[in-house]
C-alpha cells in the first residue's frame, strides 16, 4: 500500500499537530501503524516466549514434550526478526528470510527429533527424559 | 501511556500477546500431552497474527502452512506413536520445579532487560509499509541463494535420515530367509 509508505521516523509533536487540527474541525490523515509501536513490546514478547522455552525443556520429562518446548523457543526467535526487520529502515528482506529459514529448520529438526525419539521408544518402551540414563555415571 | 493506548495496532498487539502468553504457559504446564500441542497450535496461530500486523504476510502464512499444517500433525502423530501418558494423575514435570523457573525468570530478566535498556522507547515506523512477497523472493535468490541451497540440503538430509532412522530394519534371520528368496 504506497498510501501508508513513509522514509523518514514521525516526530510525536505530528501526534499533537492532529489533536490541535481536530480541535480546529480538521483531520489530518495519519497512516494507520507506525506511531508509538515500540520495538520493545515485541521484543519483551520475544523474551517471554523463550523463557517459557527454556522452563518447559528443563522440567518436562517426556521427549515430545521437550520438542514442543523447543519450537516455543524458535518462534520467539522468528517474532524477534521479523520485529527488527519492521524495525531497521535498511533491513532488505533479511530479518523475514531468516525468519523462513528457522521455520524450515525448525521442521528439519522436528522430522529428525520424532524419528530418534520414536527409535527410543521402540528400544526402551519409554519416551522419558529421565529414564536414558544408560551413559550416566 | 495515554499514546500508547490511543493506536490502534497497540490494542490488537495487546490482545495477540495476551493469547501468545496464556498459550504458551499452557504449553508447558498442561498435564495432558494433546492439550499442550492444541495449544501450541494458538500460539502459533496467533504469532502469525502478529506477524500480518507487522504486515510480514508471507512469514505469516509460512508459519500457518508448515507449523500448523505439517508440524504439529508430525508433532500429534509422534504423541499418538509413543503411546505418551495422557491421563490426569501421570506425572509430567520432574521435580523439583522451582530451578527450572529460577533458570527461565532469570533469562527472562537479562534478555528482556537487554532489549529494555538497548532500545528504550524506539518506535517501530515501518508498520504499514512492508516487505513485499516480490523483494522476498528476489533477495532469497540473490543475497541469500547460498543460505538458501543450505538450507535445502538440510531439508534434503533431514528426510534421508528421518526415513532411515524410523524405518524398522530387519531381524537378522528375516533378511537371510529375503536373501535366500532372492537366490531362489
Amino acid at each position: 500500500m504506497p498510501l501508508l509508505r513513509r522514509r523518514k521516523p514521525r516526530k510525536k509533536r505530528c501526534r499533537h499537530d492532529s489533536k490541535e487540527l481536530e480541535a480546529r474541525g480538521l483531520e489530518l490523515r495519519i497512516p494507520e501503524g507506525g506511531e508509538l509501536v515500540l520495538l520493545n513490546q515485541f521484543l519483551i514478547l520475544g523474551a517471554l516466549l523463550f523463557s517459557l522455552g527454556v522452563y518447559g525443556l528443563l522440567v518436562r520429562r517426556n521427549a515430545v514434550m521437550v520438542l514442543l518446548s523447543i519450537e516455543l523457543m524458535l518462534n520467539a526467535v522468528n517474532v524477534n526478526l521479523v520485529a527488527f526487520e519492521s524495525f531497521l529502515r535498511n533491513a532488505g528482506a533479511g530479518g523475514q528470510i531468516f525468519a523462513i529459514f528457522v521455520i524450515t529448520v525448525a521442521a528439519a529438526e522436528v522430522g529428525i527429533g520424532l524419528a530418534i525419539i520414536l527409535l527410543i521408544f521402540r528400544n526402551r518402551t519409554s519416551a522419558n527424559v529421565d529414564e536414558l540414563d544408560l551413559m550416566k555415571w | 501511556m495515554s499514546d500508547w493506548f490511543s493506536e490502534p495496532a497497540n490494542w490488537v498487539f495487546l490482545v495477540l500477546a495476551l493469547v501468545i502468553a496464556v498459550s504458551a504457559v499452557r504449553v508447558v504446564t498442561s498435564t495432558n500431552v494433546v492439550h499442550s500441542a492444541l495449544f501450541l497450535v494458538l500460539a502459533l496461530g496467533a504469532t502469525a497474527g502478529l506477524f500480518l500486523l507487522l504486515s510480514a504476510e508471507f512469514v505469516a502464512w509460512v508459519l500457518v502452512l508448515v507449523y500448523i499444517g505439517a508440524v504439529i500433525v508430525l508433532f500429534l502423530f509422534g504423541i499418538m506413536i509413543t503411546r505418551a501418558p495422557t491421563g490426569p494423575n501421570v506425572e509430567m514435570d520432574h521435580r523439583p520445579r522451582a530451578p527450572a523457573a529460577m533458570a527461565a525468570f532469570l533469562m527472562f530478566i537479562v534478555t528482556a532487560g537487554s532489549g529494555l535498556t538497548a532500545f528504550g522507547d524506539q518506535e517501530i515506523t515501518r508498520l504499514g509499509d512492508g516487505t513485499s512477497t516480490e523483494l522476498i523472493g528476489e533477495q532469497l535468490l540473490q543475497r541469500f541463494v547460498i543460505p538458501f541451497e543450505v538450507v535445502s540440503f538440510v531439508l534434503l538430509a533431514a528426510l534421508i535420515g528421518g526415513i532411515t532412522l524410523a524405518r524398522r530394519d530387519a531381524s537378522p534371520a528375516e533378511e537371510e530367509a529375503t536373501e535366500e528368496e532372492v537366490q531362489a
